[in-house]
């Protein structure tokens, strides 16, 4: 079995990439999930108020 | 044919030529504890090689060139040392002993089968199979099992590199040889800033002719710092280390396993 040890390097290389854009997008949505809880409890309080 | 024998001691001077090549054909030439200044074995035609013995720590301290195809090159009791270079020919079989390369020594061996053209390598070992270099005294060697097709780097980065036939690099990460200093404080302002992307390798970089996806060291540099994209030497490429950009997608990885579940409780 050949191997070519720059391509084997090359795809680990690209798979700690397409890791890092994840967690990237990950982080994004945890913000975004964040927030939307967030605005619910603040509405959730407002309803309450209100009523 | 007689058989040309070298007793011990014998030194042969700069630029000698053996071209009664028959007799060297099949007797074979025996050289125990010789010296050879510049020095060269010619033989034309296909006829059938010759063995050059060179046991018994031989040192050939110029240059060695062997014209023929078919020999053999038999340094098996150890500790042969070549000054200069050796070139073969294109079938030739190497006897492994120890064979000591000198400062700015180099062993040339033609492509299996090739016609002449020099490509440097070294095709068959006949005793253990492993092509190893080494610097004495320090330690970075570096090996070739050719049986096994595993590469083993002594020094690669924090420790042992392997490189397997399956593909596999594995690396030895002794925590007994590290002094620890601190953990990441704070990984996602690193993990943003990382700016993984796709490319095309510019030809005098050898990267190849495929679309890739990876990382610009600069940008792992200013991301990350110093740790993980050092300075280059004066004049090399710069370059970075996956592990510090793989530490940091672990650690955001925990960060964002803690914020998930306290989200989660609120719900």
């Amino acid at each position: 079995m050949n191997v070519d040890i720059n391509l084997v390097i090359e795809h680990l290389k690209a798979e700690l990439g397409n890791l890092v854009y994840q967690l990237a997008v990950k982080e994004v949505i945890i913000g975004q999930l964040r927030k939307e809880l967030e605005d619910g409890k603040a509405s959730d309080a407002a309803d309450h108020k209100s009523t | 044919m007689a058989t040309t024998n070298f007793v011990n001691g014998s030194t042969l001077s700069d630029d000698g030529w053996f071209n009664d090549v028959d007799a060297l054909t099949y007797e074979g030439l025996l050289l125990a504890n010789v010296k050879l200044g510049a020095f060269y074995i010619s033989r034309a035609g296909t006829a059938a090689g010759f063995s050059l013995d060179a046991s018994n720590n031989a040192t050939l301290s110029g240059n060695l060139t062997i014209g023929a195809s078919a020999c053999t090159f038999n340094a098996t009791n150890g500790n042969s040392v070549i000054g200069g270079t050796l070139q073969v020919g294109s079938t030739t079989t190497f006897t492994t002993g120890d064979i000591n390369l000198t400062s700015g020594a180099s062993i040339l061996a033609f492509n299996p089968g090739g016609t002449g053209t020099r490509t440097g390598q070294i095709y068959r070992l006949n005793d253990t199979e492993i092509l190893h270099f080494d610097t004495e005294g320090i330690g970075d060697w570096f090996s070739v099992n050719l049986n096994t097709r595993i590469i083993t780097m002594a020094v690669y980065g924090a420790g042992t590199a392997t490189f397997s036939a399956a593909g596999v690099i594995s690396s030895v990460s002794d925590e007994r040889l590290k002094i620890k200093d601190g953990v990441i404080a704070d990984p996602i302002p690193m993990l943003m800033a990382l700016d993984p992307g796709y490319f095309y390798g510019k030809p005098e970089a050898h990267l190849g002719p495929d679309r890739q996806l990876g990382f610009y060291a600069q940008n792992v540099r200013v991301a990350i710092g110093p740790e993980a994209a050092p300075d280059p030497l004066d004049g090399r490429p710069w370059g970075y280390f996956d592990r510090s950009v793989l530490a940091v997608a672990i650690e955001s990885m925990k960060r964002h396993e803690t914020r998930l579940r306290a989200l989660e409780a609120t719900i």
